[in-house]
């Protein structure tokens, strides 16, 4: 199988290749690792590649191609896509309107809500005003725009990943 | 000693109280919120009550339902832990009026000390340094200019009943100064109720050391070896240790000193602390606050003097003189202190209230967890995000440094994320080693250096990443065919709960 793996908006081919079980041949760009795989616990994954031991941790968002990775330390999020899968995303991302779906970062409490649909925003002002755990977060408009609808409600609790509200482009 | 004691805290400092409280042979009565019924306090200590919905004014901080509770329990005492209600006046009058004893100092002392302005005036009749500065409270734009004039740059314009970082401006230019008051008083106004305002010197190279102090009811005052807490983000502490890298054996005495002088002005009779702000360059002390509690950072007091200082306080308040004098308080080794939060640190630390589905406590000689957390709790959005302190002791620094670093690695919180890898990078950085840092170290060097630290491992995570992937899609299309999963099966260590919503 070959995916595309994204991570910091930096773009890698990845063959994987099973070539006994828990034995994996890993072709990243041009360089190939032996990858001896062990799950011990759930989401823990042991690896033994050249002789050398990584534990690592790996989250599987369900419904998503992301993976968060916790490895010696450094968390990384990374976007696993098949490469077909990913060819066809990318054409159906290039003839889509610029429509910005603003999800939560955290779960937290919507304290503000500064805007109303039809309302026009520039790039950068805030939107409205997350709390959590007594640290304040302000949710920003990534472009210049126009409120689309806002889903979010004052004082209700929103989870990881939850729609806050819409921003269109402004019509060109 | 007490018949029973109400703990009017939650989290780990509930549990810290509880264990002193334990020792003592003295019953505990833990109260919660409707959101922390499934919290760690609740279960250990010896009876629990629910005080309110989550949001902490009407629960943690509801001083009526907490009164009626340990009216209810019979509670002789109510130990207030730190943060909530801990430095209120009103409810240690409260506690007085129903015969019920307040676990810390006078009342006068949370008064006086309270307060920015009564503070300095209180401790410079004692002859405590203060940074020079006013001891009254500005009255206008005009008045300010008058006093940076006199004071000089750089300045601080600081709200008197300002606290965290709140209702602070650093002025490095004199036409600056009615653009910092207005900000200042408007800041203090809406997060303390009051804009009072005043001005004092910028220190350079600023380190911020603090003493702590226990009092007994009888007269009798006692310092412990300094603090060292300019690891900070934000303002916030993040990580302490003791003793300090720039503190002697004559700076620690006179500060010391000053401390109970301080102590002193307002007869303070508990555990409490002197706060100072110490320049880096000249080694200049300035007496900064004095907070009426005990603080988070207490147990690197006790690891480097044996003392436990929270059963100490308890002690105190019920009526025994101090067992010890200011000569039997010795110092041995070094102790560090880290501050384990749930806020990731490579996205800004947002918070990440969750459910840690997997906790691995590190262990070993001389470490110490001091937790409220355990696997399956859901970590609630509405307090702090402070879920554990992991304090380590060694017979020097560097010992104390390595063994902070082997805990750190040993400490495994899955399922939310949390500061620990951001510790062991800072605990590991040539400027801790060195002991070369002041109070903006975090904010103005670290973070930039370490938000473009290299990732070593990246072909790792992309090539388990990857494997994961191609393993997700060999089940999904054995599970269509009807065929069996390869999937393990699932283990308590990893549950369902693992799948972010």
């Amino acid at each position: 199988m070959t995916y595309i793996a994204t991570y910091r908006d930096q773009i890698t081919r990845i063959q994987v290749k099973e070539t006994e079980p828990n034995r994996f041949r890993v072709a990243l760009g041009d360089k190939e690792f032996e990858v001896d795989f062990l799950e011990p616990q759930r989401n823990i994954l042991s690896l033994l590649i050249d002789g050398r031991s990584y534990e690592v941790d790996v989250d599987a968002v369900e419904t998503s191609d992301n993976f968060g990775v916790m490895l010696k330390g450094d968390h990384y999020e990374i976007e696993v896509v098949e490469e077909r899968k990913k060819k066809l995303a990318l054409k159906m991302a290039a003839g889509a309107s610029g429509r910005q779906d603003l999800k939560s970062p955290m779960a937290g409490n919507v304290k503000t809500i500064l805007v109303r649909p039809g309302e026009s925003v520039s790039a950068g002002q805030v939107l409205l005003i997350l709390e959590a755990m007594k640290m304040q977060n302000e949710i920003k408009s990534p472009i210049d725009g126009i409120i689309g609808s806002v889903t979010a409600r004052e004082g209700v609790t929103v989870s990881l990943g939850d729609p806050l509200c819409v921003v269109d482009p402004l019509p060109q | 000693m007490f018949k029973k004691i109400l703990i009017a805290n939650r989290g780990e400092i509930a549990i810290r109280v509880h264990r002193a409280c334990c020792e003592l042979g003295v019953p505990t009565v833990a109260i919660f919120s409707e959101a922390d019924r499934a919290a760690l306090h609740v279960r250990v200590c010896d009876e629990a009550y629910c005080v309110g919905p989550a949001p902490s004014r009407q629960s943690y901080l509801n001083i009526d339902r907490i009164l009626e509770v340990a009216k209810l329990t019979g509670a002789d005492a109510i130990h207030p832990g730190y943060g909530f209600l801990s430095e209120n006046a009103e409810f240690a009058e409260r506690c007085a009026a129903l015969g019920i004893t307040f676990i810390g100092p006078n009342t006068k002392a949370i008064r006086v000390m309270g307060n920015k302005t009564t503070s300095r005036v209180a401790v410079a009749e004692m002859n405590v340094p203060l940074v020079p500065g006013m001891k009254e409270n500005l009255r206008d734009e005009a008045h300010a200019m008058e006093w940076a004039e006199r004071i000089g740059l750089p300045l601080m314009m600081k709200a008197a009943a300002g606290g965290g970082g709140k209702g602070m401006r650093m002025v490095t230019r004199l036409q600056d100064v009615p653009a910092a008051f207005r900000a200042a008083q408007s800041e203090g106004l809406s997060f303390f109720g009051d804009g009072s305002v005043y001005l004092e010197r910028y220190v350079e190279s600023p380190r911020h050391i603090e003493i702590q102090v226990l009092g007994d009811k009888h007269g009798n005052i006692i310092y412990f070896p300094e603090r060292e807490c300019s690891i900070q983000r934000r303002h916030q502490k993040v990580i302490e240790e003791a003793p300090s890298t720039i503190v002697d054996e004559a700076m620690r005495r006179a500060m010391g000193e000053a401390a109970v002088k301080a102590a002193r002005s307002v007869g303070y009779d508990s555990a409490g602390t002197v706060e100072f702000i110490v320049s880096g360059k000249s080694r200049e002390f300035f007496f900064l606050e004095m907070n009426t509690r005990l603080q988070v950072e207490h147990p690197i007091t006790e690891m480097i003097t044996g003392v436990d200082l929270c059963k100490e306080m308890i002690k105190s308040a019920a009526g025994d003189p101090l067992p010890f004098t200011q000569g039997d308080i010795t110092l041995s080794g070094h102790a560090i202190e880290c501050r384990i939060y749930a806020e990731d640190p490579d996205n800004n630390f947002l918070p990440t209230p969750g459910k840690i589905v997997g906790l691995r406590v590190p262990g070993g000689p001389w470490v110490r967890d001091e937790s409220g957390m355990y696997e399956g709790l859901d970590v609630p959005i509405h307090y702090d995000p402070m879920l554990s302190k992991l304090v380590v002791w060694g017979s020097t620094r560097e010992r104390a440094i390595s063994r902070m670093l082997r805990a750190l690695g040993e400490y495994a919180v899955k399922g939310i994320k949390t500061t620990i890898p951001f510790h062991a990078r800072v605990i590991g950085s040539e400027a801790f080693a060195q002991g070369d840092f002041d109070t903006h170290y975090i904010d103005n060097h670290f973070r930039p250096a370490d938000a473009a630290r290299p990732m070593p491992h990246e072909d790792i995570a992309l090539i388990a990443a990857a494997i994961q992937a191609f393993r997700r899609d060999k089940d999904r299309a054995q599970h269509l065919m009807g065929g069996q999963p390869n999937g393990q099966e699932h283990s308590a260590w990893k549950s369902s709960g693992r799948v972010r919503r």
